[in-house]
């Protein structure tokens, strides 16, 4: 079952999840992405591999854009590692798989964000308390959840002009699609994606001042 | 054209992306819908970093709507206005409900609410190889066998008969 990799990447994994998954210290001791693959799926699937391999460097700069604990950089490469292996024969077009394994490590830290926002809980903790984590520091994603940084996108949403104000509510507090929008609003679907498009770049601009550090 | 090249995505430049990010961090647009918006992201540090700070801000206005869900004021009405009545009136009837409460030795319901404290003691003084254990539960007490239910103290099932004093328990466990 545990089949070795052919050309082991560089780097290490976090050992939590190999223990989680039974693995044996000697495996956890020796453990890369791709032997860590090989001993989940329990086989070599070569051609996943050598993509993950060949694209390791770019999906964790773009992990860490959002993500900078080093331990979670590590546990969400391995997510988005598993998750190529299961689809990867999913990808009809192999042209644009660069940009499939992108969105994969973007909705894996969207997600991982998510999921911490609601562990850390209620309105009165302010995430921008988490201690720096050595040399890499302080993580955007979360610094960014503060309260009090929420309250300035709620602050910088007050700015904007009406029109695109309702849509952006309607889009985040009522989670309706841009059809939707378009009929309760009497509009076109094309007027509300400009109305999207103008009035998230405009918090965005507003908003740089806070997050232009962060990143 | 071959069909992988009709199926190649053309390359884009940073000012035909830009515009569209807003749009890929509501979600409207993913990479299989476009998947050259995303062939670009991937090679390019810039319009990737661009592309963060929207999903920051879109994370922002999520969790504002969470907060305000957190935070909304407390729903008012004549017991906001005036608290101490209220909770007067409620403990009265708490302590009225105590009161009329059946005592001990009254039969368990078979309806009786299981959802408050129950407490289960091993019976003192029986057999080791045969414990029992009483269940005490909103001021009523039952003996469980455990052996009269087949072996497993799954659901608590009285040996004795609907009426039964504790008394009279206790004498026909230690005989």
């Amino acid at each position: 079952m545990n089949q070795p990799a052919t050309t082991p990447p560089t780097g290490e994994l976090h050992p939590v999840r190999l223990r989680e998954r039974g693995a044996s210290p000697e495996l956890m001791n020796t453990a890369t992405a791709s032997t860590v693959v090989g001993f989940v799926l329990g086989t070599a699937q070569d051609e996943a591999v050598a993509l993950l391999t060949r694209e390791e460097g770019a999906l964790r700069r773009v992990i860490q854009r959002y993500v900078r604990d080093a331990a979670t950089v590590d546990d969400l490469y391995q997510e988005v590692s598993l998750k190529v292996l299961r689809r990867l024969d999913t990808v009809r077009d192999h042209a644009a798989v660069r940009g499939w394994l992108f969105q994969l490590a973007r909705n894996a830290c969207l997600d991982y964000l998510r999921r911490e926002d609601r562990r850390q809980g209620t309105s009165h903790e302010v995430l921008g308390d988490c201690p720096a984590s050595g040399e890499l520091g302080r993580n955007p994603g979360e610094q960014f959840l503060s309260l009090e940084r929420v309250a300035a996108v709620q602050r910088a949403l007050e700015r904007l002009p009406t029109s695109q104000r309702e849509v952006i509510r309607l889009r985040v507090d009522e989670e309706l699609d841009h059809e939707a929008i378009a009929a309760r609003l009497g509009i076109s679907r094309q007027a509300v994606e400009v109305r999207l498009c103008r009035g998230r770049a405009a918090l965005k601009e507003q908003l740089d001042g806070i997050i232009g550090g962060e990143l | 054209m071959s069909a992988d090249a009709a199926l190649t995505p053309s390359p884009l430049c940073c000012d035909e992306v830009e515009p569209l990010l807003p749009l890929v961090a509501d979600g409207a647009i993913d990479a299989a819908a476009d998947p050259a918006i995303f062939e670009h992201l991937a090679r390019c540090q810039d319009c990737q970093d661009c592309l963060a700070r929207h999903d920051l801000v879109h994370l922002g206005l999520e969790r504002g709507r969470t907060s305000k869900v957190l935070t909304m004021p407390p729903m008012r009405g004549w017991h906001y206005r005036l608290p101490w009545p209220a909770a007067a009136a409620v403990l009265s009837f708490v302590a009225l409900g105590l009161l009329l409460w059946p005592q001990n030795g009254a039969p368990l319901p078979a309806s009786a609410d299981r959802s408050s404290a129950q407490r289960v003691i091993s019976m003192p003084g029986s057999d080791p190889q045969h414990p029992r254990y009483a269940v005490f539960q909103g001021g009523h007490e039952e003996v469980i066998d455990p052996q009269a239910v087949d072996g497993a103290f799954s659901e608590p099932k009285p040996v004795l008969p609907a009426k039964f004093d504790v008394q009279e328990a206790k004498q026909q466990i230690d005989r």
